[in-house]
């Protein structure tokens, strides 16, 4: 019994790391969209400051 | 802790924008001196013709090239209604309200801001081209909101 349980432990820890790394492309890509969007929409804005200066 | 490469690349973005928004407020604020309009600078708003600057509204030269406009806005008007400035000039302006919210906006330039009573809204700006600036109040004061005007003459 013992030496079942032992044998399954590595699977099990095995495929969980795989799922997440693909699922974690789509977060990265949403994330840095909206990191974009933020860093031009405040450039644009801190750039028309300036210009008015 | 295992932190996966995706979850470094946005935690390094992340705090690198924040790094940066916050040294270029901080520079902006403590070394060029950049601050709210509103800054602790108040007026007893039932008296405010009794209280300096707003005894002598108008202009005031501080130097050869730097003027104080010490403005009241009251619905519908601003007091003075008009000022003239030689090109080239930087205005402070100092303005506070006698009676409701109003706002002190130049349209194309960074001066737009509330005027509150009982507080002296500051702002300044360099006119670097002569002409004729219109100044309006965007915060609804009342049935005349949309006559309330000045205008500012930038002379050669």
């Amino acid at each position: 019994m013992a030496k079942n349980n032992s044998n399954l432990e590595p699977n099990r820890n095995h495929v969980p790391t795989e799922t997440n790394s693909s699922s974690l492309k789509g977060t990265l890509i949403f994330t840095m969209s909206i990191g974009l969007f933020i860093v031009l929409s405040w450039s644009a804005i801190f750039f028309l400051f300036l210009n008015r200066m | 802790m295992h932190l996966h490469r995706y979850e470094k690349i946005w935690l390094t973005f992340g705090i690198g924008s924040l790094v940066i928004f916050l040294t270029v407020l901080g520079v902006s604020a403590f070394a060029f001196g950049q601050q709210p309009p509103s800054h602790m600078a108040k007026v007893d708003p039932q008296n405010v013709r009794d209280a300096a600057p707003f005894d002598e509204p108008g202009l005031r030269q501080i130097n050869e090239t730097t003027y104080q406009a010490n403005i009241i806005a009251m619905a519908f008007t601003y007091q003075p209604n008009k000022i003239e400035v030689p090109v080239g000039s930087t205005v402070r302006f100092h303005v506070t309200s006698s009676d409701v919210v109003h706002s002190f906006t130049i349209p194309n330039t960074n001066v737009n801001f509330m005027v509150t009573p009982g507080h002296i809204n500051m702002a300044e700006h360099t006119f670097t081209e002569a002409g004729s600036y219109l100044v309006l109040c965007n915060e609804y004061c009342g049935t005349g909101h949309h006559y309330m005007q000045m205008t500012i003459e930038v002379v050669e």
